[in-house]
Formats: C-alpha cells, structure tokens, sequence
C-alpha cells in the first residue's frame, strides 16, 4: 500500500511519533498538495481543530465554521467525501457562494474533504488543500481515503489509549473492518448507554489493555462472553 | 431458464433502478435475482474498499454462518482472485480447493456447498468487486447461465454510477463506493443495537432490522440510521413491539 510506506517514510525521516501532523504531511507531500488540516468534530457545533499544516490551512478551517458552508461541512453532513477541484468554478461559486470566494481570494483552488467515518461513527474531517486547481486522479483519490483511515485509527487510538501506541493496528491484517466489530459497537453502545464512537473507543481500549486482537474482543461481545458496564470496563461472564 | 421469469428480472431490476433507489436494497436484489433465476443456492455481492479489501454489501441469506463465507473472503477465495486478475473463477467442486484455500474451502464445505462461481463487477478496465454464486450440489453455470451472472454483476456496477448530477466518473463511483460500503457497516451496528436491545442473536436482530423497514416503509440502510441514531434514548423493546420479554 503506497500510503502506508509513505508514512512509514515520513516517520523514518522526521524521527517523529507516527502522529496527525506525520500523516497530515505525509498525505500532502505524496498526493503534491499544498497544506492540510484536522477537525475533530462530533456535531456541527462541537468541534476542535487537531492540526493544521500552516495559517491558511487554519483560517480555511476556521471560515468554513463560522459561515456554516464549505466542503468539509458538507463532508461531515453527508459522511461522503466532498472533492472540489476547482474553487473558482461556477459550480463551486453556487455551491459555497460565501466561503468559495473568500478561499480563493485567500489563494486556495482546491479543497478535498474526506470525513472520518465508520458506518454511523463519525469523528471528524480530513481536508487537504492546493494552490492550484485540479482534480484528483483515481489513484490519488483512493490513497487520500487511506490516508483518512489512518487518521481515523489514530483519533480512536489517541482516545482509547492515548497517543504513542500504534504498532498494533499498524499491524492489522485486515480483521479491523469486520462485520464482528461492528456488531459489536452496537451492543456495547446500548450496554454502556454511549453512542457509537465512545463504544468502539471502548471496545479498542479493552483489546489494547489485554493485548487481544480487536476482532477476537467483538467475537467475545457477540457471542457473549463479554460483557461491558458503566464504571468498570469489562466483565468477562 | 424460462424466458418470462428472467424478463420479469429485469423489468424488476430496472425498475427499482429508475424509482426508488437505494445502493443497499439494489445489491440485495441482485443477490436474490441469481438465487431465482441461475438456480445458485447463496448469492453475494462483495465490495472493494479503500485497501482493496473485499467487503460484503448484500447477500441473498443473511444468516451469520453464511454471511461468514463472504467475510472470510477479505483475504482469500474465489472472489479475492476474480477481483484481483478480474476474469471469472469457477469451481466444481471444492473439495479439490482445499490446498488452494484452506480457510475458505473447509467454511464452504462444512456449510453443504461443493461448488462456486465469482464474476468481476467490472466498469471499463478496472474490477470493482465480485459477485459469489455458491452451489449445494458440484456445479458451475452453463454458458447461459454465466452470461445472466455477469449481466447482473454489469447492473450491479452500474447502479453505482446513475442518476449523478454531474461530476466525474471516477469521482461519482469513489462516492458510491464509500456510500455503499458505510451503509453496509450502519447495518451491522443496527444489528447490534438490536441484538443487544432485543437479547437475541444476530439473524433474528436482522429479521427485526427488515421488519422495522418493511413496517416504516423505509430502506434496510434508512431502518438502520433510525435505529443507530436513537441509540442511548430509545427503548426498542416497546418501539419494535416484539423481543423475548
């Protein structure tokens, strides 16, 4: 997988944590764009930016806010990727009339957004910006949604055991995904009375906590032989 | 193959297609048209994502032990090599597999199939998925037969790309994809949510999932949006009526 040796890359290079700022710039530097940034966000209104490559990067982030429009609004709404090639286009000026012009002004001409998302868990948006307009190639699409996945890991990493501790889905073969986990996010959510994301945060604490695998911990969940409460972790039945 | 069911198909399938279309419940048709029409036993629609792994978005039997035969085939299977060299894979009798995919043949097996059939969901030079046809008895299709299979794996990929505004192809179907692939995965939390609400296993919280829809007169993917987003509120022992009390 390009992306994955191009952080690992990165992260040889700079001598830094595998971190946001790492695949943030990673991501930048493979798919030649000019800057990027890091909003985690749980609704609208609840948000914090985790990371921003440089001060346009930050007041883009910032302007799409406060006018409530932009592309990474909108790929938070709809959970769907949202690719604007060309901010100076017609169709950019009608979609985002306020925040579009302001962008371009500012001397950003291509803004992609990619929300990070699993099913009904929603932690946020990945954006990336250029100074020049253009499309993405197929290719450069499907490794920035890549890149937007290990940011993802990284956010449920960062909040199920702090930052730091990554070898372990860095080394994922693939089970991450399965039907198990999400089957069991959703008992855990109602067992805890949480919502989606705090159940799967939950769900990869307890398998870091005990060295498990993750798929091994929702097998545990669905088949019933364990079991979360409020207050403790988890109580093996 | 009797001409009049297999019109009858399509009429069906394109009609779902221009009306009310939903990416989840399309793929759900699709699967179940092969189990009509190709007399196949199990059909399943398998998905790519981002790492290029096979993800299931609709199977013509949703229960957990079969839904495990297509899960299985994330790393290996007939559907991981049809995807990947986007020809066809067809297997008589799977006992001869063993070597080939240990996993996946002794799953395939032990489940009462002998036999297998994978056809690439394929849009111009790429290969997007792959479509699963399991057989009880050791069988492939004819020639007939795979030429139906593939028109429908053809309709399944092309329903990813209708009805977009503008933009391009390759844009629209990255968005497809993730669409479908994200609404698959709220379906699983759905069953979760349920099951555990429910006190049941995950084939009867499916059940539950689809008579939720069938009642609300909504899709699989929007029952399962209501359901996961009511989540921390909503008691669903009283809202769904039914549950072991």
């Amino acid at each position: 997988m390009r992306a994955w040796a191009t952080v690992a890359r990165h992260v040889g290079a700079t001598g830094t944590d595998v971190s946001f700022p790492a695949v943030c710039d990673a991501c930048v530097a493979a798919l030649e764009l000019t800057g990027s940034w890091l909003t985690l966000m749980t609704s609208p209104a609840e948000r914090e930016r985790a990371y921003a490559s440089d001060p346009l990067a930050a007041s883009l982030e910032e302007s799409q806010f406060t006018l409530g429009e932009g592309p990474c609004e909108e790929a938070f709404a709809s959970g769907l990727p949202v690719l604007a090639s060309d901010l100076d286009s017609e169709e950019s000026l009608q979609r985002w009339p306020v925040f579009a012009p302001a962008a371009v002004q500012s001397t950003a001409r291509a803004l992609f957004a990619f929300p990070l998302r699993k099913g009904a868990v929603q932690l946020g948006v990945f954006a990336t910006y250029r100074d020049s307009a253009g499309a993405l190639l197929p290719d450069q699409i499907a490794d920035a949604q890549v890149f937007a996945d290990l940011v993802l890991n990284l956010v449920l990493d960062a909040q199920s055991h702090g930052s730091g501790h990554t070898a372990h889905w860095l080394n994922d073969d693939g089970s991450l995904g399965g039907a198990v986990v999400h089957q069991a996010t959703g008992m855990v959510a109602v067992q805890l009375r949480v919502d989606l994301g705090e159940a799967l945060v939950r769900l990869r604490a307890h398998a870091f906590a005990n060295q498990l695998p993750l798929a091994e911990v929702a097998a545990g969940v669905v088949n019933r032989t364990l079991r979360f409460s409020r207050g403790v972790d988890a109580d093996p039945l | 193959m009797p001409a009049d069911r297999l019109a009858e198909m399509f009429v069906r399938l394109t009609d779902t297609l221009v009306t009310d279309f939903d990416s989840i419940d399309f793929m759900d048709l699709v699967a179940d048209s092969c189990v009509e029409v190709l007399d196949v036993d199990l059909a399943g629609v398998l998905l790519a994502d981002q790492h290029h792994r096979l993800r299931t978005i609709a199977v013509s039997s949703e229960r957990a032990r079969l839904l495990e035969l297509f899960e299985l085939q994330s790393e290996q299977g007939p559907s991981v090599q049809c995807y990947r060299s986007g020809a066809v894979v067809s297997v008589a009798d799977l006992n001869m597999a063993a070597s080939r995919w240990p996993r996946f043949a002794r799953a395939a097996l032990a489940a009462g199939f002998e036999a297998v059939d994978a056809l690439p969901l394929r849009l111009r030079e790429r290969t997007i998925g792959a479509l699963n046809l399991f057989h009880v008895r050791p069988r492939t299709l004819d020639l007939v037969g795979m030429r139906v299979a593939q028109a429908l794996a053809d309709v399944a990929t092309i329903s990813l790309l209708q009805e977009e505004r503008s933009g391009r192809n390759d844009e629209v179907l990255a968005m497809r994809l993730q669409q479908a692939l994200h609404s698959r995965i709220v379906i699983e939390q759905a069953k979760g949510v349920l099951a555990e609400h429910l006190d049941s296993d995950m084939d009867t919280a499916f059940a539950e999932l689809r008579r939720y829809a069938r009642d609300g007169g909504l899709t699989t993917s929007g029952a399962a949006n209501e359901i996961v987003s009511g989540v921390v509120r909503t008691d669903w022992r009283r809202t769904l009526g039914g549950g072991r009390d």
